[in-house]
C-alpha cells in the first residue's frame, strides 16, 4: 500500500530510531508472542514511570556501581575527553554528572565488567526486521507479532511508519503501544500498517494529568477519539497509581468518556495495578526516585479495590478486565 | 493458539475436554491434605518415603553359592541356576494397600547385592558403617556384615569392575578416573553396575505370558536338537540357561500366590481381604498364563522389572510406552466393567510407587554428592503419546491417567516423557502445561521428528522408528530390541581444550608432585595428553583448532578403547537369561543381549561441556585472532594463573561484548555447532564396539559437569578452574555471568542450529521457568505456544523446571518444611533436599527465562 508523500525516506528499509531494547518473547502488549521495541524518547514524565531511560531521544550512560571493578579506564577516557564527568567513591564508579557528560560514550566501550551501559543504540528499520524475523515461528504459533513502545514510540513515527509497513508486508501482526501525547500526523502516517493500538487513559483531570506527568490530557484524549474515530481496533489500559487515580470519580469520569465520547468501541479495557519496576533503572542515570512514598501497604487490599473498579465499569457494559492476562483476544 | 494448525485435532477416546481435567487432575491438595485423591496412595507413599533402608545379604549368598558349585559352567548358566535359587529364598514383602506384588526385600528399601559387578561394599563395611551414612543410611546387623565380608576372597578376583581394571591399558586409564586417572573419560555406571540402559519387550511378556515365553524358547532349543556348531553350542547354553530362570520366575509367582494367601487373616478390612485374594489369584496365574485384564497386565509388566532388578543391577531399565502396551487391556475392561477407571488410576499410581522403593546401593561418595540415588531403580523412562507404527496419533486415556499419577505420587520415578508430533492433541498439550507448571519437572518433551531421524541414520527402518523410546535421560532406542549401553562413557571436551592449548599437560600440572604423575602421565610420555603446543606459540586460529582437534581424536581413541574393554569384561563375568528372553533378536539368534544378540546394538558416548568449550573457542578466535586485543602469550598466562592479574580480561570474555552461545548470534552459534559436529562425527566414524555394537553419541551430564568442573583448569570462556563446566547442551554459565540473557525464543533458536539428528543418544537441554511466566489461562496458552515453536526450530528434547529462585532459596534453608519439592535436574527429577549443596546453588543459578 504506497501513498504519495513527500518523504523521501518514506518506505526505506534504512530509516533509524534509537532503540532501547528489542525484547524477543513478551507476552503482555498485544496478542500471543511478540517481539517488542522500546524506542526511546518521551514527552511525558509519570511519576511511576518503568522506564526512565527512555525519557531522553539521545543515547545516555546507566551505571551499575555494584559491578565496577575499579579499574579506571573510564576515568582515563572521560579525562582524554576533557570532560571528567565520572564520579567514583575512591575505588567504584557511582555516578555521572550529566551536566559535564556530553554522551560521548567513549566510557562504556572501556568497561569491561558492565558497570557502565548505554541506554539506546541507533538501529534501522532492515537491523530491526532481521531480530524480529527470527521468531516467525513463534508468531504464527501463537497469532503474535511486533510492538512498537518506550518511551513514547510515535516520537519517531517515521521509523515506526516504515517498520510496520515492512511487518505488515510480511504478514506479521502489528501493535503500537503509546501514550499518545503526540502530533496527530504521527498517527496517520502509522496508523495504516497498525493493527491494534494499546494506549491508556491515566488521568481525565487535566490539571492533575499536568501535575503528575508534565503534561495536560487534551491532546491524548483527542488522538484517542481520533483512533476510536478511524475504526483502529483499541485497547486502554488504566493503571492505578495510588494517590493519583486511585478513586471512583477517576473511575466513573473514565468511563463517562469511553461511553460517551467513544461509543463504548474499544475492544478492552485494561486495568493494571501500580509495580515499582523503573526504580533500579532511574538509579543508573541518577534520577531521583519521584515515586518514593507510592509503596502500596496493603496490596491484597488494593488488588480488590482495583476489582472492584472493573465490575462497576463491566455493570455499565464496559469490557474492562483486571490485568493484561486475560483469555486470549479471540 | 490457532487451532488451525492443529491439523489433526484428535480426542483420545473417553477424554473429558481440556479444560475440564480427566480423573482429578491436578490439585496442590486434596482435603485431606494429601497430593492423590486416593489416601491409599498417599498413605503408602508416605509408609514407603519413611521407610529405613537395609541391607540384603540373601542374593549375595545365593549368588556365593551358586557360583561356587557351578565354577565350571558357562556364565549364563551359573546366572540363571543363582537367580533361580534367589527367587526361591529371598525374602516376600506385602503393605497394606498395596495392588501389585513381587519385590525381592521387605519391607521396603530392601538393598540386594551384585557381587559379581562390584567389590566396594567390602570396603565400605570394613571401614565405615553403612548405617552411620550422613544420608541414608543403610542397616544391617554383625551377622550379617560378617556373612557378607566371609563371601569377599571368592569375589575379589572375578567381578566387573576389578576385571575391567585390571584389563585396561595404561594409555587409556591415564585419563580415566573409573580407573585412578585423570577425568577426561570416564566409562559412566557401567563399571559399578550392570548394563541397563534398555527397554524390555513388555508386548512379547503381556502377548505370551510366562508359559507363552518358555514354549517360545522350547521350540527354538527343540530346532537345534544335537548341537554341532560353537553358535548352536552357545545357543544351547542359553536356552537352557532361560528355561531354568523362568521356572524360578514362575515359582517365584506361586511363592507370592501362597503368600498372599496366608496374609489373608493378618488383615480385618475386608477390602484389604479381597484384594489379597484376588492378588494370590493373579500371581497363582500369571506364574504359567498370559494377562487378561488391566490388573493382570500390570502386574506381570511390574514382575518383570523387578526379575530384571534381580537379575542385574544395571541403570534406566525403562518402562517404554506402557501407555501403548496397558490401552488393549484397559479398553476391554472398560467396556466389560470388569474394572473402573478409579481403579485403574490407583493401579498406576501404586506401580510408581513401587519403582521407587527398590534399593540400588551406591558407594558412599556418590550417595553423598547424589544423595538419594540409591532410592529407586534409577532412570526407568516411561514415555507417553506418540504416533503409532502408521504414524497416527496414539494419545489414549493411559496416557492422561500416566500424567496425572506422577501428580499424585510426586517422585522421581519413572522418568515421564511425552512424545509431540504434528497430530499431537491439543488436550494432551494443555495436560502437559498443567502438569509441567505444578513445578514437578515432569515431563520432559520429545520431538518425534527429530528423534526418529536419529534412529533411521542407524538403519532403523521407518515403521520401528515411530515406536522410539528413550531410554534413562534422553537416550534414543526401539523399545524391546535394542542391546543396552546407550550411556556408557563421557569425554570432557574442555579437558581437551585445556590439554589442547597446554602441550597435553594440565594447567596446573605438578609433575612429580601429582600422584596421577607418577602411576598414569610419566608412564605414558610424560604428559597427560598428546603433545599439541601451547596458545602461547599459536600464530592463527587454525593452530588452536588443529591443536584441539589432534588432542580430541587422541582421546577418541581411549574413549573407544576403554568401552572395548569394558564390554568385553561385563561379556566375560556375567550374562543377562531373562533381559535376553524379552530382547527382541535374542532368543532368534541364540545370542545373549550382551553378546550383541539383540536386534539392534550400539554404544552411547557423550560429550561433556559443549558450551563451555565452544564459548572459549569464540573468546580465543575474536579476541585473538580477530580483533587482536589480547596476544596469545597474555590468553596463556592469563589461564595458568586463573585469571589473577588479569581482571580486565576476565570481565571482558564474560562480558556481553563477546557473543555467547544461547543467544540467537550466528558467530557463538556457529562454534557451538562446530564443538557438536567435530565431537559427533569423530566418533561415529570408529567402527563398532566388538564389531557389534555401533557406535552414537549424544551430549548430556546429569550432574558430572559439577565433578568433571573440579579437574579443569581455568577455561578461555572466563570460568575459573575448578568451576562446573556447561551442562547438557546448556549454555555456559559462570560465576559472574549467565550466557543465554536473550529470552526463551533466542536459545530455542540457538538450540534449533545443532543437528540434533546427529545425536542418537540424545541432547539434553534445561529450561528454567519463573511459577509466574506460565500462569493463568494467557500463561498456559504461550507455554504451549512457546512449546510447539520451540519444536518447529528442530531441537529434539526439552525440560522445565518451574520454581520460584525464592522458593528454592527458602527449602535450602528449611529443609524440612520442603520435604516433598520435587525439581527438575537434568534427565530426571529429584527431591531438592536429597540434592548435595553444591548442586542446589546450582538448580537456584540457572537463568530464569522469562516471557516478558
Amino acid at each position: 500500500m504506497m501513498k504519495n508523500s513527500a518523504d523521501p525516506m518514506e518506505g526505506s528499509n534504512e530509516t533509524t530510531a534509537i532503540v532501547v531494547n528489542v525484547q524477543r518473547f513478551t507476552i503482555h502488549d498485544g496478542p500471543g508472542i511478540r517481539t517488542e521495541l522500546f524506542l526511546k524518547g518521551c514527552p511525558l514524565r509519570c511519576e511511576w514511570c518503568s522506564n526512565p531511560e527512555t525519557y531522553e531521544r539521545f543515547p545516555q550512560i546507566g551505571v551499575f556501581s555494584e559491578k565496577c571493578i575499579g579499574c579506571g579506564y573510564c576515568l582515563n577516557v572521560c579525562a582524554e575527553h576533557g570532560r571528567n564527568a565520572i564520579r567514583t567513591d575512591g575505588s567504584r564508579v557511582v555516578g555521572i554528572d550529566r551536566n559535564a557528560c556530553d554522551n560521548c560514550l567513549q566510557c562504556e566501550e572501556e568497561c569491561m565488567s558492565g558497570a557502565l551501559t548505554v541506554w539506546g543504540k541507533k538501529m534501522t528499520v532492515e537491523a530491526a526486521m532481521d531480530v524480529i524475523r527470527r521468531d516467525r515461528d513463534f508468531y504464527d504459533r501463537s497469532g503474535g507479532g511486533v510492538t512498537l513502545s518506550g518511551g513514547e514510540a510515535l516520537l519517531q513515527w517515521e521509523f515506526c511508519r516504515d517498520l510496520l509497513k515492512c511487518c505488515r508486508e510480511e504478514g506479521i501482526h502489528t501493535c503500537v503501544e503509546s501514550a499518545l501525547h503526540v502530533d496527530p500526523k504521527a498517527i496517520d502516517e502509522v496508523a495504516p500498517y497498525t493493527d491494534l493500538f494499546i494506549t491508556d487513559i491515566k488521568q481525565m483531570d487535566s490539571a492533575i494529568h499536568k501535575r503528575y506527568t508534565g503534561v495536560g490530557n487534551e491532546r491524548i484524549l483527542s488522538n484517542i477519539k481520533k483512533l476510536v474515530d478511524k475504526n483502529m481496533p483499541l485497547i486502554i489500559r488504566l493503571p492505578i497509581i495510588p494517590g493519583f487515580n486511585d478513586d471512583l470519580g477517576y473511575i466513573d469520569q473514565t468511563a463517562d468518556f469511553i461511553l460517551n465520547e467513544l461509543g463504548n468501541k474499544p475492544e478492552q479495557i485494561q486495568m493494571l495495578k501500580y509495580r515499582p519496576l523503573g526504580e533500579e533503572k532511574a538509579g543508573t542515570l541518577g534520577l531521583p526516585l519521584q515515586m518514593k512514598g507510592m509503596v502500596v501497604e496493603d496490596r491484597e487490599g488494593f488488588e480488590n479495590r482495583i476489582r472492584g473498579y472493573v465490575k462497576r465499569m463491566n455493570s455499565r457494559g464496559i469490557p474492562a478486565i483486571a490485568g493484561s492476562r486475560g483469555k486470549k483476544e479471540q | 493458539m490457532n487451532t488451525n494448525t492443529v491439523a489433526a485435532h484428535t480426542t483420545a477416546c473417553g477424554v473429558e475436554p481440556y479444560d475440564k481435567c480427566f480423573c482429578v487432575g491436578p490439585q496442590k491438595h486434596y482435603d485431606y491434605g494429601g497430593f492423590s485423591p486416593y489416601e491409599r496412595i498417599e498413605t503408602l507413599r508416605k509408609t514407603y518415603r519413611e521407610a529405613p533402608m537395609n541391607l540384603d545379604s540373601r542374593r549375595l549368598l545365593a549368588f556365593t553359592e551358586v557360583y561356587k558349585k557351578y565354577q565350571s559352567q558357562p556364565i549364563v548358566l551359573r546366572k540363571a541356576l543363582a537367580l533361580k535359587k534367589y527367587m526361591e529364598e529371598c525374602q516376600l514383602s506385602y503393605i497394606e494397600g498395596e495392588l501389585l506384588l513381587t519385590d525381592d526385600g521387605t519391607p521396603v528399601f530392601n538393598y540386594p547385592l551384585y557381587p559379581e559387578n562390584t567389590t566396594w561394599i567390602y570396603e565400605e563395611l570394613r571401614s565405615r558403617p553403612l548405617y552411620e551414612r550422613e544420608w541414608d543410611p543403610i542397616h544391617y546387623d554383625e551377622k550379617m556384615k560378617e556373612e557378607i565380608l566371609a563371601t569377599e576372597d571368592f569375589w575379589k578376583n572375578t567381578n566387573i569392575a576389578n576385571t575391567f581394571r585390571a584389563r585396561m591399558l595404561p594409555e587409556a586409564a591415564k585419563g580415566c578416573a573409573a580407573c585412578g586417572g585423570m577425568l577426561v573419560i570416564n566409562p559412566n555406571v557401567n563399571v559399578e553396575f550392570g548394563i541397563g540402559h534398555v527397554t524390555p519387550d513388555y508386548e512379547r511378556m503381556v502377548k505370551m505370558g510366562l508359559g507363552g515365553l518358555k514354549a517360545y524358547i522350547r521350540g527354538h532349543k527343540d530346532k537345534i536338537g544335537v548341537p554341532t556348531t560353537a553358535e548352536e553350542i552357545e545357543a544351547l547354553q542359553l536356552y537352557d540357561a532361560q528355561l531354568i530362570v523362568l521356572d524360578g520366575w514362575s515359582g517365584y509367582f506361586r511363592r507370592y500366590a501362597a503368600f498372599a494367601k496366608e496374609k489373608i487373616s493378618e488383615y480385618s478390612s475386608q477390602q484389604t481381604k479381597e484384594e489379597l485374594q484376588r492378588l494370590s489369584e493373579i500371581c497363582e496365574y500369571l506364574a504359567e498364563g498370559a494377562p487378561r485384564t488391566f490388573w493382570e497386565a500390570a502386574q506381570l509388566c511390574f514382575a518383570l522389572n523387578n526379575v530384571l532388578f534381580m537379575e542385574s543391577n544395571g541403570h534406566a531399565v525403562s518402562m517404554g510406552r506402557l501407555d501403548q502396551i496397558l490401552y488393549p487391556f484397559y479398553k476391554a475392561d472398560l467396556e466389560s466393567g470388569a474394572a473402573t477407571k478409579d481403579f485403574m488410576q490407583q493401579v498406576i499410581e501404586c506401580y510408581y510407587l513401587k519403582l521407587e522403593t527398590h534399593g540400588n546401593i551406591a558407594p558412599e561418595a556418590g550417595d553423598n554428592m547424589w544423595r538419594g540415588g540409591s532410592r529407586g531403580w534409577g532412570g526407568s523412562a516411561l514415555v507417553l503419546g506418540g504416533v503409532d507404527e502408521d504414524g497416527n496419533d496414539a494419545t489414549n486415556d493411559l496416557t492422561f491417567m500416566f500424567l496425572d499419577a506422577m501428580l499424585h505420587v510426586r517422585l522421581a520415578n519413572p522418568y515421564i516423557t511425552v512424545r509431540y508430533h504434528e497430530g499431537t492433541p491439543y488436550e494432551l498439550k494443555v495436560k502437559v502445561a498443567e502438569v509441567v507448571r505444578m513445578g514437578i519437572g515432569h515431563p520432559k518433551i520429545f520431538n518425534d521428528k527429530v528423534a526418529m531421524k536419529a534412529l533411521e541414520r542407524y538403519g532403523v527402518p521407518e515403521k520401528e522408528a515411530r515406536n522410539y523410546v528413550n531410554i534413562g535421560c534422553v537416550e534414543l532406542e526401539v523399545p524391546g530390541a535394542s542391546g543396552g549401553w546407550l550411556d556408557c562413557c563421557y569425554v570432557s571436551l574442555p579437558k581437551v581444550l585445556e590439554l589442547a592449548l597446554n602441550n597435553g599437560k594440565c594447567l596446573d600440572c605438578a609433575g612429580e608432585h601429582c600422584p596421577n604423575y607418577k602411576t598414569h602421565c610419566r608412564g605414558a610420555g610424560k604428559s597427560l595428553g598428546l603433545e599439541t603446543g601451547y596458545l602461547k606459540d599459536f600464530k592463527t586460529f587454525d593452530e588452536v583448532i588443529a591443536a584441539y582437534e589432534a588432542q580430541l581424536k587422541y582421546w577418541a581413541d581411549r574413549a573407544i578403547l576403554t568401552v572395548n574393554v569394558l564390554q568385553k569384561a561385563h561379556a566375560d563375568c556375567d550374562d543377562a537369561p531373562i533381559m535376553s528372553s524379552v530382547i527382541q533378536g535374542c532368543v532368534e539368534s541364540g545370542k545373549s543381549w550382551m553378546n550383541g544378540g539383540a536386534k539392534y546394538n550400539s554404544v552411547g558416548l557423550q560429550c561433556l561441556g559443549p558450551a563451555t568449550t565452544a564459548d572459549s573457542l569464540t573468546a580465543l578466535k575474536k579476541l585473538v585472532y580477530e580483533d587482536q586485543k589480547v596476544t596469545p602469550e597474555e590468553y596463556y598466562e592469563a589461564l595458568a594463573k586463573n585469571w589473577e592479574g588479569h581482571e580486565r580480561l576476565y570481565r571482558l570474555v564474560n562480558s556481553n561484548k563477546v557473543p555467547h552461545y544461547g543467544n540467537d548470534e550466528d558467530y557463538a552459534d556457529s562454534m557451538m555447532q562446530y564443538v557438536f559436529d567435530t565431537y559427533c562425527d569423530m566418533l561415529q566414524a570408529y567402527p563398532p564396539v566388538r564389531g557389534m555394537y555401533k557406535v552414537k553419541t549424544g551430549a548430556f551430564s546429569q550432574v558430572i559437569n559439577l565433578i568433571f568442573g573440579m579437574a579443569v583448569g581455568a577455561t578461555p570462556d572466563g570460568r575459573k578452574h575448578h568451576e562446573a563446566i556447561s551442562a547438557n547442551i546448556d549454555p555456559a554459565r559462570t560465576a559472574v555471568s549467565n550466557r543465554d540473557e536473550s529470552g526463551p525464543t533466542a536459545l530455542a533458536r540457538s538450540i534449533g542450529k545443532l543437528s540434533h539428528e546427529k545425536a542418537a543418544s540424545g541432547t539434553l537441554i534445561n529450561y528454567k521457568f519463573g511459577v509466574d511466566t506460565i500462569s493463568g489461562d494467557k500463561g498456559r496458552e504461550n507455554f504451549i505456544d512457546f512449546l510447539d515453536g520451540y519444536l518447529d526450530g528442530g531441537a529434539m528434547h526439552i525440560q522445565f523446571m518451574v520454581t520460584n529462585r525464592d522458593t528454592l532459596i527458602e527449602a535450602q534453608q528449611k529443609p524440612e518444611e520442603y520435604r516433598d519439592l520435587l525439581v527438575r535436574v537434568s534427565g530426571f527429577s529429584a527431591y531438592f533436599n536429597s540434592l548435595c549443596k553444591n548442586f542446589q546453588d546450582e538448580l537456584i543459578n540457572r537463568t530464569e527465562q522469562s516471557f516478558d
